[in-house]
């Protein structure tokens, strides 16, 4: 936390940044929560390291090369899915992949796409959300009715829909497909729905502080548009950004999860954990173990999310913490 | 998703979530064992369609044992039926299930699992004269439409006829060709277009009851396609186009009586049947209640556990979901719910794109190193089927085991390695088309792996299942490798050669591009024997002529398993179509 | 309240019309050739030819887009694969030639699972959400309050996926204490209807419940300190009263808004429940299309999904007004 801190205090307005640092370092919750998420992050960077050592790597079908492993069926030998002293969570069915190596590679799957996506819907949301807000009169009523029209559309349908058409529209056929160009696709989805609430929230937020004091101020001393934007809006609108960044990112993931479940989203043979659901649906009454590795994954790392997200918007506005 | 921002006090949930796993683990799985029980039979006996004589063609079909009147019987498939018109019927279980309602010249006797191909409205499966130019065919007496009115010989020509009209693609091409001696239906259709055009002058109708077909070309295979759905009698009066494609006219033992598509289909006894018309099919059930979308896990599920209706159901679309696999093996109750059986002549290749891998030692490295094994164990293991050597499958007429390529079933690396380094122009990458789904996703990994092993970069192309075709085969068509299935439309070796890899065909029917002018030219030669046995025979030698070039790796003979509720009775797969046959169904209960 | 009524419905039909035109461009443009599709792989190219002309797919865009609407409001006549007249009743969402039946027709047919599997989670949306929330608010920081909270807090970061096939393994397959989820219609067998349905209803109801349970907790909260329900009790109305008169009615608007948004959602299709319990509803269908290439159906589905939304937040909004005088002025 301390170099967090520092990072913190070397930038924007110190005060209140402080103040929530200190209000997030006494929430135990809070705490845990970033630490779960700070795991999870280390995981996924050093998940080479870590397989190195674990000595597997995720795309060897270490099932199917050994009779001892897995049955004619594909089922694992084994009871409990194939845990054993040499696969610490199993293999998976079918193919006989190592499941612990497969779970933090398709974590950095996850992240990756995840906070991509909210680095670029933050991007997105701030500058349409503090110009609609600003600006106010027609841009604003068209930026309402866009929201309106993004808001109605089913967005899992239609994400469904469009990573298929993404993908054959620029992809030549004698090549595999990048996996940037997979990845690229799932976050330009991502983006182009995820800043419309965001948006929206930084709209009412600009229009309050524009008729505040300072604003005003501002403006009388004969400051421009971009002025007022840049420094006196846009350092006022960091906590609600952050707020929603932090329970943008387990949205993402499980939306991102639910593609590869229903069949679009990342293609084999890179790790992804709702391919792995998917996979575990179809073998869940004889080798359920398998599912049950990336379905609590999943389930540990929203919570984390969540909590923190939480932990982060009570930390900065201690008004809401009941 | 995102919570929604709002005001909560945060509690420790992780103990709950430890409970939640605890639990989840402690289901714990049992592991499979290494039992080396193979429920595919290993070598099954050749199983090819005799001709039937004339008596054999005379009814009523042979009695099953124990087979009792009454009751319904349901049918929960995950599908409904896209085309219901004999003539745009082309597919094993649509086949099957139509002869419930559906009647034509020729069709398959099935006792104790052995097919017979008998005379089904005509009295036999139809001389031929004129060295095979010529077919004659008579009518049963008292064979009638579900109001009575009598079929006539003129219906038989009309309904085929009809397979020569616009719309009428779907089906199969046979009648167009033969009867205009056209190497396909586009040329065919061009010298006759259908009722439109008035009257077919290769097919007489001298009497009511007569129909005479005269071939340019000598035709062995009359009495195969004499059976297919093609060959169904239309009245025109009731060819009422979209209409007539939902719900058809039954000769059959059961009329339609209602028809929603992809929800329900409901037949009920067609009075006007009689049964010492028909050699072939049964009436035991009052109704068949056919219901359309469910999904074949939860139905096979409630079929296994007699919840509901599931019973008195079977399911015909739908094989036993790998889901369920293990379960019917452990228990013996479930187990014996299980039909399996060959699914019909159909046999699994790796196809290779011949005008593309055109050096034959690259193909020859492809069969050595192909993963048999391994692929068939993504699929679900032994249950998919046996291992394939042969371009045809042992259902077909004549047929001969035989392996050019001998390799392990986990295939043969080195020896592919070793091919590889004949070849002309060394070769580092492939691409592999597949239908995307994910058990092709992960065979299409099994293949990298194996392809990865020979040092060959294989590149994977998921293609979505409904432009598959064209992609593969029309236009550019810029992939080397697929796996598809190949089924002759009856069991003789007559359809797949000539049909296949002929050099002259077009990327539709010999996809592969396959180019060899002697087989050409042996092929031209058999395509002028009118002696159906003679015929068979040159073509199961041509052959292992075809295979020498490597052109496809043969894959698995595949099998089909299927689930039938406890109070169904004369469940089987249909030697022929690869599916539990309706026709033969009674409920063991009523 | 007229006038908002006027305006609101004015807005949605606004939201509704560029929804079409976005869907219908989008799905049009995309790679895959209806035409090849529907003509099956067969067909050569004349035929295709044959096809899409008789699809009207060789008309502009703008043109097919106008036939499309008009069809919408009118209903139409579409030409099948080999030329014949289909009859396409208002509202017309076109013909899918996949499923061989117009799209309406298909969507009717897969409604009724829909509506059933929507009616049950909002009603258990509804019970467990608001429940719990008021438990909670009522008896803040107690233990109560803090395991609910946990409950709700799993609740919001579970995925369908996971808890609906654990639990099918769980109580279903392992135990038999739930009979096997599907669905039989209501008219045929209530019974059957509910027992099929009941454990996607709890699975779908208590992961939407989370947020609405926070929500409503919340709600209560802030409106239990607001002035006007202190100054209920401070005039001597009895704690009860004074929650269920005033607090209600003050805490109801956001969650009336929740609902709508919930309703509409569900009513568009529950596509990963419906998957997981293998039922055959609108979100089956939709994903069936996509899947298969089915741009109608896409389109089709799309448009209903998009219309529940529409209308529910819009009669959450009209609702709200009702209760809360002050938003009309907004």
């Amino acid at each position: 936390m301390a170099e967090v801190m520092a990072e913190v205090k070397s930038s924007g307005p110190a005060g209140p940044l402080v103040t929530a640092a200190r209000a997030l370092r006494r929430d135990r919750v809070g705490m845990a929560a970033l630490g779960v998420v700070l795991l999870c992050a280390v995981l996924a960077v050093c998940a080479p390291l870590i397989a190195a050592l674990y000595g597997k790597n995720p795309t060897e079908h270490y099932g199917q090369n050994d009779p001892d492993l897995l049955s004619p069926e594909g089922l694992p030998v084994r009871p409990n899915g194939g845990i054993s002293a040499d696969f610490w969570f199993g293999i998976e069915p079918g193919l006989g992949r190592d499941v612990l190596t497969q779970l933090l590679y398709g974590m950095r799957t996850s992240l990756l796409i995840a906070l991509a996506s909210v680095a670029v819907i933050a991007v997105i949301g701030i500058v349409l959300g503090v110009t609609a807000g600003y600006l106010s009169g027609i841009t604003d009523r068209v930026f309402g009715f866009i929201c309106n029209v993004l808001l109605a559309f089913p967005t899992l349908l239609l994400l469904l829909a469009l990573s298929p058409i993404i993908q054959t529209r620029f992809v030549s056929p004698g090549e595999n497909e990048p996996a940037w160009m997979q990845f690229a696709v799932l976050i330009a989805v991502f983006s182009a729905f995820g800043w419309v609430p965001l948006a929206m929230v930084l709209r009412t937020t600009v229009r309050s502080l524009r008729e505040r004091e300072f604003v005003e101020a501002a403006r009388a001393v004969g400051a421009g548009r971009r002025h007022i934007i840049f420094r006196e809006l846009l350092p006022n609108v960091w906590a609600p950004v952050l707020v929603h960044v932090t329970l943008a990112v387990p949205g993402i993931v499980t939306a991102e999860a639910a593609l590869s479940f229903l069949g679009v989203g990342i293609n084999e043979p890179i790790p992804d954990w709702g391919r792995m659901i998917s996979r575990g649906s179809e073998v869940f009454y004889d080798d359920p173990t398998y599912m049950v590795f990336p379905g609590v994954t999943i389930l540990v790392f929203v919570l984390a999310f969540n909590l923190l997200g939480d932990a982060v918007r009570d930390a900065i506005d201690p008004r809401t913490a009941r | 998703m995102p919570s929604k921002p709002s005001h909560r006090p945060r509690t420790v949930a992780v103990p709950a979530i430890a409970v939640v796993a605890a639990t989840l683990l402690c289901s714990c799985s049992a592991g499979a064992g290494k039992s080396g029980d193979d429920p595919a039979p290993k070598e099954t006996a050749p199983l090819t369609a005799a001709l039937g004589t004339a008596k054999d063609s005379t009814g009523p079909a042979p009695a099953i044992d124990g087979a009792r009147k009454g009751g319904t019987i349901h049918i929960a498939n995950p599908t409904g039926y896209a085309h219901l018109d004999p003539q745009k019927i082309y597919a094993g279980e649509t086949y099957n299930t139509s002869l419930l309602w559906g009647r034509q010249l020729t069709q398959y006797q099935v006792v104790d699992g052995k097919p017979t191909l008998v005379g089904d409205l005509a009295t036999d499966t139809g001389t031929s004269s004129d060295g095979g130019r010529t077919w004659t065919y008579r009518l049963k007496d008292g064979i009638a439409w579900e109001d009575g009115k009598p079929v006539t010989a003129q219906q038989v020509k009309y309904g085929i006829q009809r397979t020569f009209a616009p719309g009428f693609e779907l089906g199969p091409t046979y009648w167009p060709e033969w009867l205009t001696g056209s190497p396909d239906r586009t040329a065919a259709v061009k010298k006759y277009g259908g009722p439109k055009d008035g009257d077919l002058d290769a097919i007489e109708t001298p009497d009511d009851k007569t129909i005479v077909f005269h071939f340019p070309k000598p035709q062995a295979d009359v009495p195969y396609m004499a059976a297919q759905s093609s060959s169904s009698p239309v009245r025109e009066d009731k060819d009422t186009g979209t209409g007539y494609d939902i719900k058809p006219l039954a000769t059959g033992p059961y009329r339609i009586v209602e028809h929603r598509q992809n929800q329900r289909l409901t037949l009920e006894r067609n009075p006007h049947w009689k049964p010492e018309t028909d050699s072939i099919r049964h009436q035991y059930a009052d109704r068949f209640e056919f219901t359309f979308g469910k999904k074949a896990l939860n139905t096979s599920q409630e079929i296994l556990a007699g919840r509901g209706d599931g019973a008195s159901s079977v399911t015909t679309r739908a094989d036993l979901p790998p889901e369920l696999f293990r379960e019917t093996e452990r228990d013996p109750a479930k187990r014996k719910l299980v039909v399996s059986g060959r699914q019909g002549a159909y046999v699994n290749d790796l196809y290779i794109k011949n005008s593309r891998v055109t050096d034959p030692e690259v193909r020859k490295a492809i069969a050595y190193l192909f993963p048999r094994q391994q692929a068939r164990q993504v699929m679900g293991g032994p249950r998919a089927g046996e291992f394939a050597t042969t371009l045809s499958s042992p259902a077909v007429v004549g047929w001969k085991k035989y392996d050019l390529f001998p390799a392990p079933p986990t295939g043969d690396i080195a020896k592919a390695k070793e091919h590889l380094a004949k070849a002309e122009k060394p070769v580092t990458k492939l691409t592999y088309a597949y239908e995307s789904d994910p058990v092709q996703d992960r065979l299409a990994q099994v293949l990298v792996d194996a392809f990865g092993k020979a040092g060959i970069t294989l590149v994977t192309k998921p293609l979505d299942p409904a432009s598959f075709t064209h992609q593969v085969f029309r236009g550019p068509a810029p992939y080397d490798l697929w796996l598809s299935t190949n089924s002759v439309d009856w069991p003789t070796p007559s359809t797949l050669l000539p049909d296949g890899y002929h050099s002259k065909l077009d990327a539709l029917s010999n996809g592969i591009r396959y180019n060899n002018p002697a087989v050409d030219k042996e092929l031209e030669r058999i395509e002028k024997i009118g002696d159906a046995g003679q015929k068979a025979a040159a073509l199961i030698d041509l052959e292992q002529v075809v295979m020498k070039d490597a052109p496809v790796v043969p894959f698995l003979y595949p099998h089909v398993s299927q689930v039938r509720g406890e109070n169904i009775g004369g469940a089987f797969i249909h030697p022929i179509y690869g599916s539990i046959s309706a026709a033969w169904l009674y409920r063991a209960d009523s | 309240m007229l006038s908002y009524v006027l305006r609101r419905t004015l807005q949605a039909a606004a939201v509704l019309l560029a929804i079409t035109a976005a869907a219908f461009g989008l799905f049009y443009a995309a790679p895959s050739d209806p035409a090849l599709i529907a003509c099956g792989p067969k067909c050569d190219t004349a035929q295709v030819e044959a096809v899409r002309h008789s699809m009207g797919l060789d008309q502009p865009l703008v043109a097919q887009y106008v036939d499309y609407l008009g069809g919408l409001v009118t209903g139409r006549t579409i030409n099948d694969v080999d030329g014949t007249p289909i009859e396409c009743g208002a509202p017309c969402l076109g013909y899918s030639y996949t499923l061989h039946q117009p799209v309406t027709e298909a969507i009717a047919d897969h409604l009724p699972v829909t509506l059933s599997l929507a009616v049950g989670a909002l009603a258990v949306i509804v019970v467990l959400g608001v429940g719990t929330g008021l438990v909670s608010a009522l008896r803040r920081g107690s233990r109560t309050d803090r395991m609910l909270s946990a409950f709700t807090l799993i609740g919001a970061s579970v995925q369908i996926y996971f808890l609906g096939y654990a639990l099918q393994y769980l109580l279903v397959y392992s135990t038999d204490l739930f009979p096997l989820p599907g669905y039989v219609p209501l008219a045929d067998d209530p019974g059957g209807w509910a027992a099929g349905l009941l454990l996607p209803w709890l699975v779908l109801g208590f992961v939407n419940a989370a947020v609405f349970a926070r929500l409503s907790r919340a709600q209560l909260l802030e409106v239990m300190h607001e002035g006007y329900v202190r100054t209920a009790r401070g005039k001597g109305l009895s704690a009860r009263r004074a929650h269920l008169k005033y607090t209600a009615r003050g805490a109801a608007p956001p969650l009336a808004q929740l609902l709508g948004l919930e309703a509409g959602a569900l009513f568009g299709g529950a596509f990963i429940t419906e998957t997981v319990f293998g039922l055959g509803g609108v979100g089956k269908l939709a994903v069936d299309a996509v899947v298969g290439n089915d741009l109608p159906t896409v389109v089709g589905t799309v448009l209903l999904a998009a219309l529940c939304v529409v209308v529910f937040v819009a009669v959450a909004d009209l609702v709200v007004a009702w209760l809360d005088p002050r938003v009309r002025l907004a």
